[in-house]
């Protein structure tokens, strides 16, 4: 794919003009493979490629999308035809006051390697293993590009071949233990120990499950509970114009009126080849970008719109949302959970987070799937599903008790549109006075 | 399609129990101002197939953006491969499946297509608007004009063929004032007014320079306003919020597949089980609740879904009663042959079918607004949600407004920020204590409801009256050193 939309721009830029053309390329070959209670309900292949063409002249601009078949001769043309049509377009259109883009001729590359397994050896084995559990979820596998090109000689390429499998393994109602395995080498012992985890969990589902009175209590959140955490935050919480238009959530945070607890770091981090090192515009982005550091706000995202408007350094793509999130691992040691959580719950997931009050910071959700009463360091009882109603103030902030030192990296299994290179290094949280409400 | 395409589907597809190409075409446009600035005017047209295979058992599509002869032969191989691969691991047998037989034709009623507007009247209309807002204490204003247009055929070796044009609008609008460190933020009822039809749907919905003003207003308003009380009260509910409560907590539980546990790693269960249906009082004998394909205006009205079963308007829950499931064919069968609806519906062409909410609208009763409001010795009147948050079985709910009155004594009074309310599905819907008329009625309609692996997003409808509901916890915002907890208990 690169050497086709490689030649793609260059025949594209052939004919020199006075406009600047910008041309990102967004592909995936991907087999999806849906299964409950250990059988296939849906299973195929997508097949997608996007040229999305900019066209900037006289201090104006305008974007179009177009599905591209892979044909050169064909998309070629498409091309042509399109742009044609934006210049009528054009021409209707004020001055964009903020308009940027890069003039660079730099080229990078982001090669991964494609080590990944047969679908269809991956879904055979693995449903031979759960035939006996009522086992649902979803394997995803394929290649996933990205490229930008410009009309200045700017070529930059992402390929990456990764396989994301999410499932969970139901006891009864909705008492169900939840897991994934997702990377680019698929190794059979790694999922065949996450299914004994798995089995070895049951069990303790299968007791009375306890509801609890609404109030507060003692929590540990799993990582999985930590990503709901900084997803929903991360919905225009770090986000320059929406900070600087006071839509942000947790303006307190933002405004510097009220900080967070010391235990508590988050960045925008690369990991190498996992997210493209560019944005649309073709910026390159830095590797690290600390947003909040020991409790305090540190930096926001800037796209290049904003970097424009605002008059800052740019270092975010054009949503401002997180990629890849790190959130920095503490002292608690994984097999002191239980003993320093004592008495309360242990939450494996969270659920549909929303803000009860998003100025504030106030976030509610639901704990789903493995969730367990403790009492004394000891599980007693699965949970029924608890509403919770709390702060980013007080859960990373005067309640955040205890961050693991082990982080767990977990690949994004969205795939609205296409296959999410979403992806995260979280550790768990221990929270006191974590407050139940429904 | 082209004809080429539909000769060509049928030139390279092997013998099989069952082929179907469903092509789509999707333009997208949006225009945008925001704190005075054109947004980067951005559109889409994005075109591709499914071809979906059941043979000997076995399930597999291919979906394509390249539409050349070979690209689907590659789409046809695929969807071989996959449903020669799943031939014994299948969740049902595929091979007494019956897909209906149906030939259609359906076009939006538009009276002014998007494409037969310039772009300069377009935007000089969203500038008029935009301009509606002149209050110097507003920190940030977008207003939208979002436009879609979904051409579809499907064609099938059971010589079914649906051809379809869709034409999509939302009109977008909101308003952030902010003192200190506190903001509030009104909207044109957030997202609810995805509609059907052409350019003059924005017009006709009222999105005009004094709407916007009103807006600008409320949310001025809002913000020297106190916190909406927390206390167990009688809770009147606007259609552009009640659009939210029935999408989540009827909507969403009734879907079929989440009844047979497709959805369950992602979306979720559902508090209701098959041998509910005819059986289970839902709510107050006021409830009626319908699946109507037949609203021109509302979005999801059409006359054949994606696997091809007609569309007919029929109730979901009557007189309180849950009566049958909002499920396709497909799920139909794998559930017995219960009755459902036509709603098996993808949002894109690289996306399958799967069961989907469609026009699901509760009926008008005989209350007009003030005899609503007339009723309420102590309540609040809540518009426009903002917050969304139900568990898993779809049970336990809670949900934010944008705006909120109090009533007192049978009268609306002082203006209250970030209502919220909580409840629980199963008995929330017991406490409908009255229905509003047709006067309150609106149609309305979301563009992303997310469901499904692969994830997919689809555009739904909901019309509905204004509705009373009674002794519902009701909270306010702040931080939680003021927030009271309430003392349910949890089932």
């Amino acid at each position: 794919m690169r050497d086709y939309f490689y030649t793609l721009a260059d025949k594209f830029f052939a004919t020199k003009s006075s406009e600047v053309l910008l041309l990102n390329f967004d592909g995936e070959q991907s087999d999806f493979c849906r299964l409950t209670k250990a059988k296939i309900r849906q299973s195929g292949h997508v097949n997608q490629s996007y040229c999305s063409l900019k066209l900037i002249d006289n201090g104006r601009q305008v974007s179009r999308t177009m599905t591209c078949s892979g044909d050169l001769a064909a998309d070629l043309a498409m091309l042509k035809t399109s742009v044609q049509d934006m210049r009528s377009e054009i021409s209707l259109l004020p001055i964009d006051t903020y308009l940027i883009f890069s003039e660079s001729k730099a080229r990078s590359e982001q090669l991964a390697e494609n080590r990944l397994p047969r679908c269809q050896d991956v879904i055979s084995q693995c449903l031979e293993r759960v035939a006996d559990l009522d086992f649902v979820g979803i394997y995803a596998q394929g290649a996933i590009y990205k490229g930008f090109a410009s009309s200045f000689g700017q070529r930059n390429w992402y390929q990456s071949f990764t396989f994301n499998f999410d499932w969970s393994v139901y006891l009864r109602s909705d008492k169900a233990v939840k897991q994934y395995y997702a990377g680019t080498e698929w190794v059979q012992e790694t999922f065949d120990s996450k299914i004994k985890e798995a089995r070895d969990l049951l069990p303790l589902l299968a007791g009375n499950a306890r509801s609890l009175k609404p109030g507060k209590y003692r929590a540990f959140l799993s990582p999985m509970g930590t990503q709901e955490i900084v997803d929903l935050w991360n919905w225009g919480g770090f986000s320059k114009k929406a900070q600087a238009t006071r839509t942000a959530p947790f303006a307190k945070f933002y405004l510097g009126e009220s900080t967070l607890s010391p235990h508590f770091s988050l960045a925008e981090n690369s990991f190498g080849s996992l997210s493209p090192g560019f944005n649309s515009d073709g910026f390159l982005l830095p590797d690290n970008v600390s947003l909040v550091e020991n409790g305090e706000f540190k930096n926001s995202l800037v796209s290049p719109r904003s970097a424009q408007e605002f008059g800052l350094q740019l270092n975010a793509q054009d949503s401002e949302r997180i990629v890849g999130f790190t959130v920095d691992g503490g002292h608690l040691e994984d097999q002191d959970i239980l003993k320093t959580l004592d008495t309360g719950l242990l939450i494996n997931n969270l659920w549909y987070l929303n803000y009860s009050d998003r100025m504030a910071g106030r976030v509610t959700g639901m704990t789903r799937f493995a969730c367990f009463w403790v009492e004394k360091g000891e599980i007693i009882a699965p949970l029924n599903v608890m509403r919770f109603d709390d702060s980013f103030s007080h859960m990373l902030g005067s309640g955040l008790e205890a961050v693991t030192r082990k982080q767990e990296s977990i690949l994004d299994s969205s795939s609205y549109g296409s296959r999410s290179i979403i992806n995260y290094r979280l550790p768990g949280l221990l929270i006191n006075d974590f407050q139940l409400v429904l | 399609m082209h004809s080429s395409l539909k000769t060509t589907f049928f030139d390279l597809l092997p013998s099989v129990h069952f082929a179907s190409m469903r092509w789509e075409h999707h333009d997208w446009q949006e225009l945008s101002i925001r704190t005075n600035e054109l947004l980067p005017v951005r559109s889409r047209q994005d075109s591709g197939v499914m071809i979906t295979i059941f043979d000997k058992g076995g399930m597999g599509y291919g979906s394509t953006s390249d539409l050349s002869e070979k690209g689907i032969k590659n789409a046809i191989d695929q969807a071989y491969r996959w449903a020669s691969l799943s031939r014994d691991k299948f969740i049902f047998d595929s091979t007494q499946l019956k897909m209906p037989k149906e030939i259609s034709t359906y076009q939006s009623n538009v009276k002014q297509a998007w494409r037969s507007v310039d772009l300069k009247t377009k935007l000089d209309y969203l500038r008029s608007v935009y301009d509606g807002v002149t209050d110097p204490d507003v920190v940030d204003c977008q207003a939208s004009l979002w436009h879609h247009r979904l051409q579809k055929t499907v064609i099938a070796t059971n010589q079914s063929e649906q051809i379809s044009d869709y034409e999509l609008m939302l009109p977008q609008l909101s308003v952030t004032v902010a003192k200190g460190s506190e903001s509030q933020t009104r909207t044109f009822g957030g997202h609810a007014y995805t509609q059907q039809g052409g350019f003059e749907r924005f017009a006709e919905l009222g999105f005009t320079p004094d709407m916007a003003q009103t807006v600008a207003d409320e949310a001025r308003e809002l913000l020297a306003a106190p916190n909406c009380p927390e206390e167990s009260m009688d809770v009147l509910v606007a259609p552009d919020q009640m659009v939210l409560q029935i999408h989540e907590s009827i909507g969403h539980p009734l879907e079929l597949d989440r009844i047979l546990g497709d959805e369950r790693n992602f979306a979720g269960t559902s508090f209701v089980s098959l041998d509910m249906f005819g059986k289970f009082q839902y709510g107050s004998h006021l409830l009626n609740i319908t699946y109507d394909p037949t609203i021109d205006t509302q979005v999801a009205s059409y006359p054949v879904d994606d696997d091809g079963l007609r569309a007919q308007k029929t109730h979901v829950i009557k007189d309180g009663l849950l009566v049958r499931p909002l499920g396709g064919g497909i799920s139909q069968q794998r559930a017995g042959g219960i009755s459902g609806v036509a709603n098996s519906r993808s949002t894109h062409w690289n996306r399958p079918p799967i069961d989907r909410m469609a026009n699901l609208n509760l009926e008008p009763g005989d209350a007009s607004l003030d005899q609503l409001i007339g009723q309420v010795d102590r309540g609040i009147y809540v518009k426009t949600n903002c917050s969304w948050s139900i568990d898993d079985s779809r049970n336990k709910f809670q949900f934010g407004c944008e705006w909120a009155r109090l009533i007192e004594n049978g009268e609306l009074t002082n203006v209250v920020k970030n209502p919220g309310y909580r409840g629980i599905s199963a008995s929330f819907w017991r406490s409908l204590k009255a229905v509003g008329d047709r006067s309150t009625f609106e149609i309305m309609g979301t563009p992303n409801c997310g469901k499904g692996e692969p994830n997919q997003a689809i555009h739904v409808g909901h019309a509905s009256p204004a509705c009373l509901f009674a002794d519902v916890q009701v909270f306010g915002g702040g931080s939680l050193g003021r927030a009271r907890l309430f003392l349910y208990v949890s089932r």
